[in-house]
């Protein structure tokens, strides 16, 4: 009913709108996105906050009156969805009661009315033109500290939201260009750290006037209606290049899965799932079939689930294109409530805007890559997963200057990216939801707190193999230093579950590495000039850790070391050209057990490619592929056959003799009937973790299964599901001829 | 005697001299990529030419040659430097490669949103020719493990044997103590003999291991390179008799001395856009104007710089070929928006840039190939510029061509006349540039109205007019030489040196101002460390001008200000009037309320900027008896002025327009590089320095 209505009114607004000739409009446009530019550095100046400017967790937009997105910074890519709900619960929840009038700015951060969960506080502004209401302003940023029961608002003890730190509803904060005292006030006593919170609230009501001024100065230019006719073709533009991508690209059913391991209090499994239906422009995201909630908090509530959904196309489908409504019209989106991904009132939800809502974002990206694939115009998109599972490390204390300190490093962010068909994941890449990263040196880390880092280098054997493999994350290793002992709080999940998986035959990446290593005899190796390359080599006691163990002492000679998920594999790994091989093992990027195993490729001394004996290994693993056994067989049909998709890589939709087939690409020979799960069909095989490489651990439900042609032992699919779990039908493409 | 100075740019390489009477002079050959010193031979042969010398006879009374160059840059955009070997810290070799995760993304301009076309940049320095050597310094300078002398001695003996020509040391904390480095400094002469080498702490002793190691490394890429570039253009320039000064031009404020330019290679990367607002900032003084917005739009880009009080803002880290540097440059931002940008339609959208046609093909009325229709081909087809009149008539230019390209291309898929598609396409690049101009100043808390606005480059004169709508500058001048701008700051500009280390001290929380808790004792010594570090190497005839400048924020805040210190003896009055100065700028930059005062103050690093002055004639000024047009009026010729204007408008030869000239808009005045448009609200004259300046507000 709502949709509808919303319907009506975006068609009784186009037809009002006066016709903008195209270079007025482009004018306008690029004067629409450098005002959205221009928040976003007033944001970031006026904060000054490290959240802020090194970790850009913020960002800021433009909407219609009606609120829907207009423009977007390209900072957190998550906080689209916490922008437009924002927008939309300000307006149905403030219209009548306290009202909405010029010179108001609202306040809110409620993870149920928009934010993606209690740190991120948002403040958006209506934009007045000699009475007329001509579309709103606004920004969100993460704010250190919103109070709850654990500093930083990440609590992994709550069991109510209500214990998460305060939530504010929508609430009118500057009240006709005067700040509710009051208001500021209570919100801000709430905080550890109320002066920062201030500044960043006087950031984002100082980009609310950027905008408001700047859009008067355009209007005083170009008249209201033309600006507005702007605004609203702006969504238009994206909307309508947004729908002939999806036009291009066939109709069907796309499946992914991801879990996430650890709730905070028990190791168990959260499944995350997608069905993801494409029918001529518009895609349906169809969640219902995710985990039932988490009493802990690991949840996220629907608008966070959106963060995620967004994140994950704007680089896929809308990589050129202003990220606004008109990208978002064509989504609908499904959920079934008191799920994981659609916490009900009042779980806790302040962990799932690095948790459940990272794993959304990447089964949205495997799902559209698998469709995109199928596209010859739009396939260079398609990508293995990118890692989905920042390992937080927070740590507190007093530091080297007897003072209090205490945040998140962000050594977990040094992550490889996922792969993609033309080319391999980028090393060190940074989180998919953040386009911008830039990591703070060690020499300022140390300057500022108690840590002495003793590395930061690329691992080997992270990123997952595959004809191209994913990107390289670094390790990082440190120790306290010139203070007695500090407190950590590591927590995150990946630590059982490889979420970076591979496409088409690529392995997943490694998961989550870490090692606290208590009591080491790092102080006689620094006396004897000795510097570990590996906190391996030093003597200790390692010291267990969960996923979430809560807050640790941390103390002279205890040593900590982390490496963060790297991107998935795209392709059979004997597909890679042996050379490079050769030259990814000279660089370390492989290990030589590594090539031998996975890629098939041997090296002789000193790291030379011996040709004869890699093509004999590759023959020998392809054939014991073959051997795999079969579910079932059938009886191919025979005779030409016409080509109707590729299905990203490996395998392709052929037309013979009238009926619909998956083909192998290699071989080319008939693996299964279009209209079944080609996996039942192909050689399959269950495989350890550690034949994974030597960085994956799996859950004791979980089970990683390889699929091979069974013609020519091509590696089609590497999938990890829960024991239980059938194959995965992947991709069930509609053809239409 | 003849004071010349030159710059190379993509297409042209310029040259201005200075005569000792205070004339000067613009001239012009085309680069020569292949090796860039032949064009800089060719453009002395016409200056010489046009003074009825001989070549030889010209250079050798040549008696200061100062000199822009791209080769630096050139040389890192194309990876050409030489096989560099870096050592560095153990555990930390993959700083250089890891790019605190910027390589993804730097350097995509709007494209970074794009993920499936990023790549990482191609290595500087190999994996291969990285070597780890166990040190360690703590943030205090403390060392952690003593250098393990044989371990390095190794090292370099096996990058030496893996045919390095030059070596770059990066140890952390070095610049807090650069025991280490130094001890390294030993060795590596020891091992490798008369190798080039660079130290990280003695290049850029700042905070920050990626950025200094960049920097440290990309030094060590190019200074076999530059070394060889400036010893081949010297030879060349001797050969023809040449015995004068030789300087090169820097990025950071100044030339250096050209045997120097080899040792800090760094400091010549970008230093095209330097020249040009250090010759803004020199006309500025003359002109008495404190405030100046510069602006350069050339084939391919807009750059803009600011100076504020009578200093050019400087930045303290670039991106450049995709790494970052750490150092001191005069701060210029650029968009893609210049006379080659391109403009194309896509689904009844028009858009203009960034790509650019370049200087090869070039605009479709260049005649070279180009199809694609650009914004000079619409300024052409308008009637702003004279086809038969480009660099003074000597590159005669196709309207035709021009008109195909606009009609195909974006006339017909819009629907539009060519004119109106004309005028849109060069409408859309004047706002860009506009919103450029809005995003430098009144975003970054400067407000236009108290600036004046400098219009340089060959496509900048034809479009200031326009792009300044809205911004309200007091006025816009086009300087005399404003073709040749960059090799005018080059023979203008005093020598340069500035340096700077990070010593991080910090306030208690609470007390404001508080200059008494920092330690007025180490303040001062690294103030006159870094002076006597300036002093040494601008030695030489002239009086050294020293400014000292801190950086400070408020601590667990990001953005730090940087402010002049007064010179003389430091006391607790003077650096709490420095602290108060921080807070007030801070402000001003960053908004009323902004400064977090109760966190405390955090000192981070120490810079001193050094000139000495160079001998060279003054720019005399002209009396004022220009009376107007005159002889100078050519005729009168359509020009879409603006969308739907068309009208007659009258055209000025530049070089007939006498000081003293005053003439009403809208006019077209045609100089031989560039053709300066006066709108129908404007007025301009010709100052006494035969500047044009343009005042009255652009009709909107």
């Amino acid at each position: 009913m709502s949709v509808q209505i919303e319907q009506a009114d975006r068609d009784r607004a186009a037809a009002d709108r006066p016709a903008l000739d195209p270079v007025t409009f482009e004018v306008i446009r690029h004067r629409l996105l450098a005002i959205t530019d221009e928040m976003s550095l007033t944001v970031k100046a006026v904060s000054g906050s490290p959240m802020v400017t090194d970790a850009s967790d913020f960002n800021t937009a433009l909407f219609m009156p009606n609120g829907e997105l207009v423009t977007m910074g390209r900072w957190n890519q998550l906080m689209a969805a916490s922008l437009s709900e924002m927008a939309r619960n300000i307006i149905a929840d403030c219209s009548e009661d306290p009202g909405i009038h010029e010179d108001d700015q609202f306040i809110v951060n409620s993870p149920h009315k928009g934010a993606l969960h209690a740190p991120d506080i948002g403040i958006l502004a209506p934009i007045y033109h000699e009475g007329r209401l001509v579309g709103w302003s606004g920004g969100c940023s993460h704010h250190l500290d919103v109070g709850g029961m654990e500093v930083s608002s990440v609590c992994p003890e709550a069991t109510d939201i209500r214990q998460e730190g305060i939530l504010i509803p929508p609430v009118k904060l500057i009240d006709g260009g005067r700040p509710r005292n009051d208001v500021w006030n209570m919100i801000t006593g709430m905080s550890r750290l109320p002066w920062n919170m201030s500044l960043d609230f006087k950031a984002v009501i100082s980009a609310n006037n950027v905008a408001k001024q700047s859009i008067l100065t355009l209007i005083g230019r170009y008249g209201v209606d033309t600006v507005c006719a702007a605004m609203g073709g702006l969504i238009e533009f994206s909307e309508s290049k947004m729908r002939r991508r999806l036009r291009e690209l066939p109709d069907g059913v796309i499946r992914a899965v991801n879990y996430k391991d650890h709730d905070g209090r028990e190791n168990r499994l959260y499944k995350i799932s997608l069905t993801m239906t494409k029918q001529g422009d518009e895609i349906t995201f169809d969640f219902s079939d995710s985990a039932p909630q988490s009493e802990r908090f690991i949840n996220c509530t629907e608008s966070g689930l959106k963060g995620g959904i967004y994140s994950a196309i704007f680089p896929i489908l809308a990589y050129d294109l202003p990220w606004n409504a008109g990208v978002l019209r064509p989504l609908k989106v499904v959920t079934k409530p008191r799920t994981v991904v659609n916490a009900a009132w009042p779980a806790p939800v302040s962990l799932g805007a690095v948790g459940v809502i990272w794993l959304a974002e990447a089964v949205v990206v495997e799902a559209l890559s698998k469709l995109v694939a199928c596209s010859p115009s739009l396939a260079n998109e398609a990508q293995a997963n990118p890692p989905s599972a920042p390992d937080i490390f927070r740590v507190a204390g007093i530091d080297q200057h007897g003072e209090l300190f205490g945040g998140p490093l962000l050594d977990m962010g040094f992550m490889g990216g996922g792969a993609y068909g033309h080319r391999d994941g980028l090393p060190a890449a940074g989180a998919h939801c953040g386009s911008q990263q830039n990591l703070p040196n060690i020499e300022r880390i140390e300057g500022a707190m108690p840590l002495l880092y003793l590395y930061r280098y690329f691992l080997p054997d992270t990123g997952g193999p595959g004809r191209q493999h994913g990107g390289q994350s670094a390790k990082t290793a440190q120790a306290v230093h010139d203070t007695d002992r500090i407190t950590i709080i590591p927590g995150g999940h990946g630590f059982q579950m490889p979420n970076a998986l591979g496409q088409y035959g690529g392995y997943p990446g490694s998961c989550n590495q870490r090692l606290l290593m208590r009591n080491t005899n790092l102080a006689e190796w620094f006396a004897s000039a000795r510097l570990p390359h590996d906190i391996r080599e030093l003597q200790g006691e390692p010291q267990p850790l969960s996923a979430q163990p809560g807050r640790l002492t941390y103390g002279a000679g205890d040593v900590y070391e982390m490496c963060p998920q790297p991107g998935g594999g795209w392709g059979d790994p004997l597909e890679r050209e042996a050379g490079l091989v050769e030259d990814d093992v000279r660089t370390g990027v492989v290990s030589p057990a590594m090539a031998r195993e996975v890629y098939g490729v041997v090296l002789a001394a000193a790291g030379k490619l011996d040709e004869q004996a890699t093509k004999q290994q590759r023959d020998a693993i392809r054939a014991r592929r073959k051997a795999w056994p079969r579910e079932r067989t059938w009886a191919a049909p025979s005779g030409p056959a016409t080509s109707l998709y590729r299905l990203g890589e490996g395998l392709e939709l052929v037309r013979v003799d009238g009926t619909h087939l998956v083909r192998c690409e290699r071989c080319q020979s008939a693996l299964a009937p279009a209209n079944e799960n080609w996996k039942h069909y192909a050689a399959r095989t269950v495989v350890q973790a550690e034949d994974l490489g030597p960085h994956i651990t799996l859950h004791q439900d979980l089970e990683a299964r390889q699929y091979a042609c069974p013609g020519c032992g091509l590696l089609l699919s590497v999938e990890i599901l829960t024991r239980d779990c059938p194959p995965l039908w992947e991709i069930e493409l509609k053809v239409q001829e | 005697m003849f004071y010349v100075g030159t710059d190379i740019g993509g297409t042209f390489t310029d040259a201005v001299v200075l005569e000792e009477s205070g004339n000067r002079r613009v001239f012009k050959a085309p680069t020569t990529p292949q090796d860039r010193s032949l064009g800089v031979l060719e453009v002395l042969k016409v200056a010489a030419a046009a003074y009825g010398l001989e070549a030889e006879a010209f250079i050798r009374q040549i008696k200061l040659f100062s000199h822009g160059t791209t080769t630096a840059t050139n040389a890192l955009i194309e990876r050409k430097g030489v096989r560099t070997g870096l050592i560095t810290t153990k555990g930390f070799g993959d700083t250089l490669l890891i790019q605190r995760t910027m390589g993804s993304w730097a350097g995509m301009g709007d494209e970074f949103t794009h993920y499936s076309i990023r790549t990482n940049p191609a290595p500087i320095i190999p994996k291969q020719l990285i070597r780890e050597v166990t040190e360690r310094i703590d943030y205090k300078g403390q060392v952690i493990v003593p250098l393990q002398v044989e371990e390095l001695r190794t090292a370099i003996r096996d990058l030496v044997a893996q045919g390095v020509e030059s070596l770059a040391v990066c140890f952390l904390w070095s610049f807090v103590n650069p025991a280490h480095e130094r001890l390294a400094e030993e060795v590596i002469r020891e091992e490798a003999g008369d190798l080039f080498f660079s130290l990280s702490h003695e290049l850029v002793a700042v905070l920050g291991e990626y950025e200094r190691t960049a920097t440290t490394a990309i030094n060590s890429y190019l200074g076999p390179t530059i070394r060889d570039y400036v010893k081949n253009l010297e030879q060349r320039l001797v050969d023809s008799g040449f015995d004068g000064t030789f300087s090169i031009m820097d990025s950071g404020g100044g030339v250096v001395l050209a045997q120097e330019a080899g040792e800090r290679p760094v400091t010549l990367l970008n230093s095209g856009p330097a020249g040009g607002v250090l010759a803004s900032v020199g006309l500025a003084r003359t002109l008495g104007l404190k405030n100046v917005i510069t602006t350069d739009m050339g084939g391919t880009s807009f750059d803009v710089g600011l100076i504020v009080d009578g200093q050019p803002l400087v930045t303290t880290v670039t991106e450049l070929a995709r790494y970052h540097l750490v150092q001191p440059v005069i701060a210029v931002k650029a968009i893609g928006a210049g006379g080659g940008s391109i403009a194309r339609v896509d689904d009844g959208y028009l858009f203009v840039g960034p790509h650019s046609a370049g200087a090869d093909p070039g605009p479709a009325c260049y005649g070279r190939g180009g199809t694609e229709p650009t914004v000079t081909d619409a300024d052409v087809v308008l009637g702003f510029i004279d086809p038969e009149f480009f660099l003074g008539g000597r590159m005669r230019l196709d309207r035709q061509y021009a008109h195909e390209a606009i009609e195909r291309r974006v006339a017909e898929p819009l629907g539009m006349t060519v004119m109106e598609a004309a005028a849109g396409i060069r409408e859309i690049a004047d706002h860009q540039m506009a919103d450029l101009l809005r995003n430098v100043t009144i975003q970054q808390g400067y407000d236009p109205r108290e600036f004046v606005l400098f219009a340089y480059g060959g496509a900048g004169p034809t479009h200031c007019h326009r792009f300044v709508a809205d911004l309200g500058v007091r006025s816009i001048i086009v300087p005399f030489a404003a073709t040749g701008w960059s090799a005018y700051g080059a023979i203008t500009s005093d020598r340069h040196y500035s340096c700077s280390l990070t010593d991080l001290m910090r306030t208690p929380a609470g007390v404001m101002p508080s200059g008494e808790a920092l330690p007025i004792e180490r303040i001062t010594a690294n103030f006159a460390e870094l002076e006597r570090e300036a002093m040494a190497s601008l030695r030489g005839p002239g009086t050294q001008h020293i400014r000292r400048f801190l950086s400070l924020r408020y601590r667990r805040q990001v953005n730090e200000v940087s402010v002049e210190v007064p010179s003389g003896v430091l006391g607790s009055r003077e650096i709490d009037d420095t602290i108060v100065r921080f807070e007030r700028k801070y402000e001003e930059l960053y908004g009323q309320g902004t400064g977090l005062r109760a966190a405390g103050i955090e000192v981070t690093t120490f810079r001193v900027e050094a000139t000495a002055p160079i001998d060279r004639p003054e720019v005399k000024p002209a009396a004022l008896n220009g009376t107007g047009s005159g002889s100078a009026l050519l005729g009168t010729r359509r020009v879409a002025i603006e969308r739907n204007d068309v009208r007659e408008v009258s055209v000025y030869r530049g070089d007939q327009l006498a000081a003293g000239s005053r003439l009403a808009g809208p006019a077209i005045i045609e100089h031989p590089g560039t053709t300066i448009v006066v709108g129908p609200e404007q007025s301009v004259s010709i100052d006494q320095y035969l500047n044009t300046v343009i005042t009255g507000r652009s009709e909107e």
